[in-house]
């Protein structure tokens, strides 16, 4: 019995392109939890991520036109777009949106925060508030570099691509700022009950997405309307 | 839950009820207004607006507006694109530019340090000082906050932002 290759990331977008939108809807269970994640590392809240996840995706609809696939994949244009909508428009553009909105209103008939849930998120929560508090005090160009080799999980090598720099001026830049973050981190707390997500060269766990390029032709504009 | 450089929380798969929201909500806004109404009552407005003069100019004045720009400091700057400062969305149910930009403030979105690319602190989120805030109208229509007195309006060139034209 053959069964049919889940179509390449190029194939569906052409039909997103095209204004296909189931195309689209397989873009979205593909990538929506990578996307989900990366919000979440970047701006601490699931209930926040959740709702950048749905502001993502329509600006990447709206920008359709304008992806770029790399290495057969659109995962690397898909997290250019959430950087951009996390790092500059933060809750106070989507908060108030009326795509969340509706987001909520369905939301609020079938969703329930089971205890467990609430403690996984709760916990989490405040365990990336402090990282990202340590991170704000990081040199702006090490926050891009944590950014993108840690909440994004991309490879030094992509990082450098993305950042228009050498990829060994990316690798001096993340073990300085890696070293500094861990000093800080472990000034608050001993990190003999830490359970890694991601190894020292900071690359992705093995359950993590795989890494992408995000490539420096990547240039987003603010979200506006079509 | 212990935290280290090592230790970001885990990857999560968002919840399936959750994916489904997401996607039935994007369906709605993915597909295209119908333009032909539109096109009529756009004809009507412009009918309406050259027939009657000031009273047309107005009502443009007088039309719904998408988008805020929340300035950080008193500027000559209208370009969306450029302006020092960051961009919230118009909220219809809280029609009030001023309140809307002083979230903004409160969240730190317009703090030095986050206007030159550094990460906003979730947990200071509400926390931050409001300037003296008052609102304009851009020659574009969109409205625009400047943390300043009530004669900024005046200064720019600009006109007062009328809470009745909402």
């Amino acid at each position: 019995v053959s069964v049919d290759p889940a179509p390449a990331d190029a194939v569906l977008w052409a039909r997103v392109r095209a204004g296909d939108e189931q195309a689209f809807e397989q873009i979205f269970d593909r990538y929506s939890g990578r996307i989900y994640t990366f919000c979440f590392r970047s701006v601490g809240s699931w209930d926040q991520a959740q709702d950048l996840v749905s502001v993502v995706f329509l600006h990447a609809w709206r920008r359709r036109a304008h992806a770029e696939i790399v290495h057969d994949s659109i995962g690397a244009w898909l997290l250019g777009v959430a950087e951009h909508c996390c790092r500059n428009h933060r809750r106070s553009l989507w908060r108030s949106s009326r795509l969340v909105g509706r987001v909520h209103e369905q939301l609020a008939e079938v969703q329930h925060d089971f205890a467990d849930e609430v403690a996984l998120k709760v916990d989490t929560e405040a365990q990336m508030a402090r990282v990202l508090a340590e991170v704000s005090r990081l040199r702006r160009h090490e926050q891009e570099i944590i950014r993108l080799c840690l909440f994004g999980e991309l490879s030094v090598e992509d990082a450098a691509s993305t950042l228009g720099i050498a990829v060994g001026t990316a690798k001096s830049r993340l073990s300085r700022a890696r070293g500094r973050l861990k000093t800080a981190l472990e000034a608050v707390e001993p990190p003999d009950r830490a359970s890694p997500a991601a190894d020292q060269s900071g690359r992705p766990s093995p359950s993590a997405p795989s890494p992408s390029t995000l490539t420096r032709a990547f240039r987003p504009k603010p979200l506006e309307e079509p | 839950m212990s935290v280290s450089f090592d230790s970001l929380p885990a990857p999560r798969a968002l919840p399936p009820a959750t994916g489904a929201a997401i996607k039935r909500a994007l369906r709605q806004e993915m597909r295209p207004r119908r333009r032909p109404s539109w096109r009529l009552v756009a004809g009507g407005v412009v009918v309406a607006g050259l027939a009657t003069g000031a009273a047309g100019y107005l009502a443009f004045r007088s039309a719904p507006l998408e988008k805020i720009q929340c300035y950080s400091e008193e500027s000559t700057n209208f370009d969306r694109d450029t302006f020092r400062g960051t961009t919230v969305a118009f909220d219809s149910n809280r029609p009030d530019p001023v309140t809307q930009c002083s979230r903004a403030w409160q969240d730190g979105l317009l703090s030095p340090a986050v206007l030159d690319g550094g990460a906003p602190d979730p947990t200071r989120f509400g926390t931050f000082p409001v300037p003296e805030l008052h609102a304009c109208v851009l020659p574009n229509g969109v409205a625009a906050v400047f943390p300043a007195d009530a004669g900024v309006c005046a200064r720019l060139g600009l006109s007062g932002y009328r809470a009745d034209a909402q």
